[in-house]
Order: C-alpha cells, then sequence, then structure tokens
C-alpha cells in the first residue's frame, strides 16, 4: 500500500527547460568492528553509478563515487555536490541532488569503517541542501529507521500542491527499522539494489513512456525486493520511503533512450527473466505478463538472458549481443537447459582455453639428493575446458616438454648426463572465483616419460622411465581482460619409481603462463 | 581378511602405477665398477718405434715397448669386449646389491650363452667393493666362470682392481678366438687408480707359444710420463727384464738385463723425442745377444757413450 500512495503522489517530472541533477553514489563494504564485510557494496554502487550517469540525466562531472570512503570524505563530497547545486539554481537551473549509500548501518547511523554518520545528520544535510529535490537512497540494515527519525514529516499521498515542478525531499530504504537488508551471492549483489537497478534499466517503467519515475522505481523495488526475500532465511526485507516533497509532477530517475541499444521483451512474452552480463552476474531482472512490451535500458555488451520454467522444466537460456540497436529477445530461439546449467549460478557452458607455460620441475625426498629426478625447466600447452562439467567444473589436457642437465651424485666422480621429458594430462578440478582471480583446486593424472643420456660416454647406455603420476593441481588466474589471463600453475605429483628400488616419490611443477579464451 | 584385501587393493593400484624402463643411478654405478680402457691401456708417446734415425739409429729397447704395450692392450681388448656387453644391455635382474645380466647368447660364439653377474658388498668404513664373474656355457651345459673379478673403491675413476681371465676355460668353451697364441694359463690384471700413478701389473702363465710366462708392470702419470717394467721367460728359459722410464715428450732410459744361462748381460740405453738412441751403456757391445737373435745397431764406437740421464 505504501508504494501504491508514493506511486499515486509522484507524478511525472513537468518538462523543464534547464534542469541539473548531482549524484553521490557510496559503497562501503566495511562496517567496523562488529560487522561483517559486505561482498557486494562497492558492486551496487558501481552500479547505480553507472544507472544514474548513462540514463539518470546525471554529467559525468556532478556525479561522485566513492568507494570504501570515510564519513569526513562523504560529508566533504556532499558539501562540494551542494555548492555545485547552490551555483546552478542561482543561474536558474532547477537541481536534483541524489545520495545513494550501500554498506553498513546499526544503531541509527551509517557505518563507514570505523566511522559514523548520524541517520539524523544525513537527513538534516539532505534537508539543508539546496537543492529543489533531494533523495536519498539508503541500502542498508534497518536503515528505515531514518524515516522515524525527528524533523522530516510524512506528507500525504496527494501534496501536489506546489506548482513549478518537485521540490523537497525523498528517502528510500531498502529495509525497516527493524529489518536487515540482505545480499544475495545468485544475484552479486543486495537484493535491493538489485531490483532498484533493474527497475531504472526499464523493467519498472509500468507507464511504458520510457521513462522510470522515483514511484515507479520505488514500487518496483518494493515490490521484488519482498518477493525476493520471502524464503531467505534472515526473513522478508520491505523497504520503506519518507517524503516530503511539494510541487507538481514527478521526478523523473531515469529516461530509456529510444532509438539506443536496449533488449526488448516483446508484448507476447510473459515470466520471469535475468539478464547476466559477461561475468555472468545479474544486471536486471524483469518480471512481466503478456499484453505490453518491456524495454531495457541496457549499455552495449553480450548478455544472457535467462528464464526460469516450472518446476523441474529447467531453464531457457539465450546469449545477446547489444550494440547501437534494440534487439528483441525471441523466446523461440532460447534453448532449455537443466538447473544445474544455470547461467547464474556460474555456468556458462563450455568456456575453451589455451595456457601457454613456462616453469620447472622439482622432485623432492632423497631422489632429489642423489640426482635421480634432476630439477628440471619445463614449457607447457593446456586446453582447459571450463563449467564444462556443470557450475565451476572444469577440465583439461595438458602437455608438456622439458629437460635439463645434471651430473650423477657419485663420490669423487661426475657423470655428465642430459635428460628430457614428456608428460600429458588430463585433469579435472573446481574454479572458485575471487574477485578478478580464478582459484582452481583439483586432481590430474598424467604420464610422464623420461629419458638421458651421457654425453661424453658413449659406453653408458641411454637409459628411460614412463608411468603414469596421480596428483593434485592447482591454479590462480588473473584476468587481465576478457580474453587474457595471467596464470600461475601448481601441480604435486605422486611418482612410483620402481628401478632400483622401490621408492614413493613426489614432484612439484610450477608453471607461469598466459591463459587465452578461445570462442565468444 | 579385511586388512589383506585392502593390501591386494593397494597392490593392485600401485600396479596401474609402476613404471618401466632402466633408469638406473645404481645400474651406472654397477657398470662403472668394471673396469675400463681408460684405466687399463699401455699409453706411450706417439714416437715410439716410428723414428727414421740417423747412425746410430733408432733405439730398439724403445721400440720394443710398443709390441709389448700392443699386447697388453689386445688382452685388454679381449677382456673390455666381456664389459662392453655388459653396458650395451640392461640387467635383467636388479637387487639392492646386485645385478645380473642374461643369460643369453652370446652372438660372437654360436650356440654359447653368457652370463654376468655383479654384487657389492660395503667395509665397515662404506667403501663397497664390486665383485664380478662372467661365466658362459654350452645351451643346456653348466657355466663355467671365464672372467672373474673385483673393484674396491668410492668411485669408478678412483680405486684399485684385478680380474683372471681364464684362457683354459675359454679354450674348453671354444670361445678363445685366437687359441694358437694366446696363453694356455690364467691372465691376471691388477690395477690402481687411486692414485697418480695410476698403474697396471699383468702376469701371464703359459704352456704354449713362444712364451713361458709374461710379467708386465706399467705406471702411468697425470703429467704425460711414465714407466714400465716386464720380464719375460721364453721357451728356451731365457730371461729377459726391462725397466723403461719415458717423459711426455717421449724421451726415456731403458735399463734391460738378459740372462743367458748362468750369464747376465746388462745394458742402458737413452733415446730422444723420436726415438733415436743418444747414449748406450752397454759393456758387451758389439757383441749379438745369442741366439734370441736381437740385434744391436748401436756397436762399439758409434754410439755416444756415457751414463744416460735419470728420470
Amino acid at each position: 500500500m505504501a508504494a501504491i500512495a508514493v506511486a499515486m503522489a509522484l507524478a511525472a517530472w513537468p518538462a523543464g527547460a534547464a534542469e541539473r541533477r548531482f549524484a553521490l553514489v557510496i559503497g562501503e563494504p566495511d562496517g567496523g568492528a562488529g560487522t561483517q564485510t559486505l561482498r557486494y557494496a562497492e558492486r551496487d554502487a558501481l552500479r547505480m553509478h553507472a544507472v544514474l550517469t548513462r540514463l539518470g540525466g546525471v554529467r559525468d562531472e556532478d556525479a561522485r563515487l566513492l568507494l570504501s570512503p570515510g564519513v569526513a570524505e562523504l560529508r566533504r563530497t556532499l558539501h562540494e555536490l551542494a555548492e555545485r547545486s547552490r551555483s546552478a539554481r542561482a543561474q536558474g537551473d532547477g537541481t536534483v541532488l541524489l545520495v545513494y549509500y550501500s554498506g553498513h548501518a546499526k544503531e541509527g547511523a551509517l557505518r563507514l569503517r570505523e566511522t559514523r554518520l548520524e541517520l539524523s545528520e544525513l537527513k538534516r544535510l539532505l534537508e539543508d541542501a539546496p537543492a529543489d529535490v533531494r533523495i536519498g537512497l539508503l541500502d542498508s540494515c534497518r536503515s528505515g529507521a531514518i524515516t522515524r527519525a525527528k524533523g522530516v514529516r510524512q506528507v500525504p499521498a496527494f501534496d501536489v500542491a506546489r506548482a513549478g515542478g518537485p521540490h523537497g525531499l525523498v528517502l528510500v530504504t531498502s529495509s525497516g527499522a527493524d529489518e536487515d537488508s540482505q545480499e544475495s551471492d545468485a544475484i552479486g549483489g543486495s537484493f535491493f539494489t538489485h531490483h532498484l537497478a533493474s527497475g531504472l534499466l526499464g523493467d519498472a517503467d509500468a507507464s511504458g513512456d520510457g521513462k522510470v519515475t522515483l514511484a515507479e522505481a520505488y514500487a518496483y523495488a518494493y515490490a521484488r525486493t519482498v518477493a525476493s526475500t520471502t524464503d531467505t532465511t534472515a526473513g522478508v526485507q520491505h523497504p520503506a520511503y519518507l517524503y516530503d516533497l511539494g510541487g507538481a509532477g514527478d521526478v523523473v530517475l531515469t529516461e530509456l533512450p529510444a532509438g539506443a541499444g536496449a533488449l526488448i521483451f516483446p508484448a507476447a512474452v510473459e515470466g520471469a527473466f535475468v539478464v547476466l552480463d559477461g561475468g555472468r552476474r545479474a544486471v536486471a531482472e524483469v518480471a512481466k505478463a503478456a499484453g505490453a512490451a518491456r524495454r531495457l535500458a541496457l549499455p552495449p555488451g553480450r548478455y544472457t538472458v535467462k528464464k526460469r520454467l516450472a518446476a523441474g522444466d529447467g531453464l531457457l537460456v539465450q546469449d545477446v549481443e547489444l550494440a547501437g540497436a534494440p534487439v528483441e529477445l525471441d523466446e523461440g530461439r532460447m534453448r532449455r537447459l537443466p538447473l544445474s546449467k544455470d547461467p547464474q549460478k556460474g555456468f556458462g557452458g563450455a568456456r575453451w582455453s589455451l595456457v601457454a607455460g613456462l616453469g620447472g620441475q622439482r622432485f623432492f625426498g632423497p631422489s632429489s639428493a642423489t640426482g635421480l629426478f634432476p630439477p628440471a625447466a619445463l614449457g607447457g600447452l593446456e586446453l582447459l575446458v571450463r563449467d564444462d562439467l556443470g557450475h565451476g567444473l572444469s577440465w583439461g589436457l595438458d602437455a608438456e616438454l622439458g629437460g635439463g642437465s645434471s651430473t650423477l651424485g657419485f663420490t669423487g666422480d661426475a657423470v655428465a648426463l642430459r635428460f628430457f621429458e614428456v608428460s600429458g594430462g588430463a585433469s579435472m578440478w573446481k574454479d572458485f572465483q575471487a574477485g578478478p582471480v580464478t582459484l582452481s583446486a583439483g586432481a590430474r593424472l598424467a604420464f610422464l616419460y623420461l629419458g638421458r643420456s651421457f654425453p661424453g660416454r658413449p659406453d653408458l647406455q641411454s637409459q628411460y622411465f614412463f608411468t603414469l603420476t596421480p596428483g593434485l593441481t592447482g591454479a590462480a588466474a588473473w584476468h587481465l581482460s576478457d580474453r587474457f589471463a595471467a596464470v600461475a600453475r601448481l601441480r604435486g605429483n605422486y611418482l612410483f619409481y620402481n628401478v632400483d628400488r622401490n621408492m614413493s616419490l613426489g614432484y612439484a611443477e610450477l608453471l607461469l603462463g598466459v591463459e587465452y579464451a578461445l570462442g565468444n | 581378511m579385511r586388512s589383506a584385501t585392502s593390501v591386494r587393493v593397494a597392490l593392485a593400484a600401485l600396479s596401474v602405477l609402476a613404471g618401466c624402463g632402466n633408469w638406473s643411478n645404481e645400474d651406472i654405478a654397477f657398470v662403472e665398477a668394471l673396469p675400463t680402457s681408460q684405466a687399463l691401456r699401455v699409453a706411450l708417446p706417439a714416437s715410439t718405434g716410428q723414428a727414421l734415425c740417423a747412425p746410430p739409429g733408432a733405439s730398439e729397447v724403445w721400440a720394443w715397448a710398443k709390441p709389448a704395450g700392443d699386447g697388453l692392450n689386445a688382452l685388454v681388448d679381449l677382456m673390455l669386449g666381456f664389459v662392453d656387453l655388459v653396458k650395451s644391455v640392461t640387467p635383467t635382474t636388479r637387487a639392492p646389491d646386485g645385478r645380473t645380466w642374461g643369460p643369453f647368447d652370446d652372438q660372437k660364439h654360436p650356440g654359447k650363452q653368457v652370463r654376468i653377474t655383479m654384487s657389492r658388498t660395503r667395509d665397515a668404513a662404506g667403501v663397497p667393493t664390486y665383485s664380478y664373474v662372467f661365466e658362459a656355457r654350452p645351451k643346456g651345459g653348466a657355466f663355467q666362470a671365464v672372467l672373474d673379478g673385483a673393484f674396491r673403491g668410492e668411485s669408478a675413476r678412483a680405486g684399485q682392481g684385478q680380474f683372471a681371465l681364464h684362457f683354459a676355460t675359454l679354450r674348453a668353451l671354444e670361445m678363445d678366438d685366437h687359441p694358437d697364441t694366446d696363453p694356455t694359463g690364467d691372465l691376471s690384471v691388477q690395477y690402481d687408480k687411486t692414485g697418480d700413478p695410476r698403474t697396471v701389473g699383468l702376469d701371464v702363465k703359459s704352456q704354449s707359444g713362444s712364451l713361458a710366462a709374461f710379467d708386465y708392470g706399467y705406471a702411468g702419470y697425470a703429467s704425460g710420463h711414465g714407466s714400465f717394467h716386464y720380464a719375460f721367460t721364453n721357451q728356451q728359459q731365457q730371461q729377459y727384464v726391462v725397466d723403461a722410464f719415458f717423459d711426455a715428450a717421449g724421451e726415456g732410459r731403458a735399463d734391460v738385463a738378459v740372462v743367458l744361462g748362468t750369464n747376465t748381460y746388462s745394458f742402458s740405453e737413452c733415446w730422444d723425442a723420436a726415438g733415436c738412441v743418444t747414449h748406450v751403456d752397454d759393456e758387451y757391445a758389439g757383441r749379438p745377444l745369442f741366439p734370441d737373435g736381437i740385434s744391436r745397431l748401436c756397436k762399439d764406437g758409434q754410439c755416444p757413450k756415457g751414463a744416460c740421464p735419470s728420470f
């Protein structure tokens, strides 16, 4: 009901000749002592900053993105934007000042590491800011408390008395005064910001006029956040609002440019869709019924659209390339996948890549001391097929060539030798994503062939040895771009040596190289 | 029961991982204990016996060294033929302190089989001694030792060894390729690589050919100079004893004693790097050393006289 009230209260922003918008976007994962680091606070801030500058009418020079700032920097930046707003107003422009915060809040204050900003002070700062419209969007636990503070009056839903466009203060919070705001690994962000951003991209455009108003965005974010958190262990999360907004019309938060690139959900399409970016992170959701088309104003790029079907029916998935023109989703061309291959859970289908690396091999234990298996230089190639066996489950084939020279460790003698080795292995491993780094751990079975000869000693017979060697493999891949990653691979293998006598040996291989992603 | 099953499963798993090959440091250690041509061969300066000298001519005694060295080297080659056989094939069986090669057919002697066995023991100080025996047999027959020996030393390049080649057994097995000239008894060789000079000693007892006994000693220094001593008794029971010394350039001196009946004749010769006589000290110069047929080129009055320099 609250959402409906706001939606009705906020009509469209009248066409104005000049309007300046200022945005302060803050992401703070660290709430100081007694709080857990938030995984997605900064990403939430980045998403909102991107939406506001791309679709929200905020010029780049009027936007400030603060990641992990202290309160002092927050105050200073807010003051700076307020002064810029004051200057714009002095020139006769209408102004909007928007503050977005994703981070911790506790005991009536925003928590930025070990510093605090009381919610009452934030309200006061917004109230006093020299802008026609001041909007506070708070995605933090118990942020709803700000709506109870003194000094802000909750106005009637139909207070549109003032003329000359909207003016006043609006506060929107992600949760109630006694509720936690939740993050989701599945969507890679907080529920509230995710749905708010989805709405601003177009799914909240209930009127279909190509503009997402504050009322539409709030109504959408409220409904979606409540629905998404109904089954979470932390309990349902209810976004809240407080506004003191007068004047005619509503605040348009984003405009969806008609001719620009966008993903169009045709009128006939219905259901719940999730749009994932190239990193398999959710960038938008669309929940629509048949009857009206829906437009998501996404930046150019490659996306995956997922539609979840009824229980047991799996998913429909389609990859979409967006450039400068709208692209219409064709549900008939979406391919069906089992739930185990949900791209949102990291499964993007088989991703092939090649790794080339250089490094070395070293046996450990007594075998190295006697020179039985001296250290070797290695070069290798590896074909990786990530996610082919399921989410994060990958396999690969590798081949290495190496060798070196050494001397046999007889007392007083130095029997020089040269050796080479060829190995080929098959590996299976699990990938773990940690920011820009993919960590891998798994098992490998390799075939190893070694040969050696004794230069200057034609009387000594060349020797060889081959065997299967099981082992463990681990890697860290630092993604430098969409296609290239720097890779460090470490292997530990077991080798059963049985010529002189039975010995269980171990050896390690370290390869440093580059991974190149094949295909699209 | 369960434990036995677990062991079987573990063994089965290990068998899958069992390697194949001959990658072995110990194999190298064993074959390195066998004599090498480097250890046994007599290395004489190149000038030996080949100079065209102005009168009084080339040193006969020095010229004798070459055939004597060649003779020794030929016997060494016979021995090394067996060694090469070992080095060319992978051991058939391995034990922590032993290796066996064969039995396998001897390509050079059809119908014969050979087997080589090596074992290793260590003394209280941990110094290893490698013992080996080369055996041969007609197919289906019993093995007989044709060569046996031992090497003691921490390293292949610094140790003492000895071996004996049993010509009588080789002949009995019809594996002696030179039955008319090879000795009939045992050829015993001792060599020492522990210091400078390295030494090789050879002793043959024979009942065939022109020799009844042959005793040879050689010492080679790292600097290139050396000495050799040999004594032989021919079938006429005439004994010759030669002690020779040479430097790296080939200059040298020999002291020779010839025992003919109850008389002993001795002389000394010196030669230059070209092998040409420079000094002779021969109390019986001018007289033939009947009946061995050795002719002395350096007659009295033709050779410079005086004591040879020492080496």
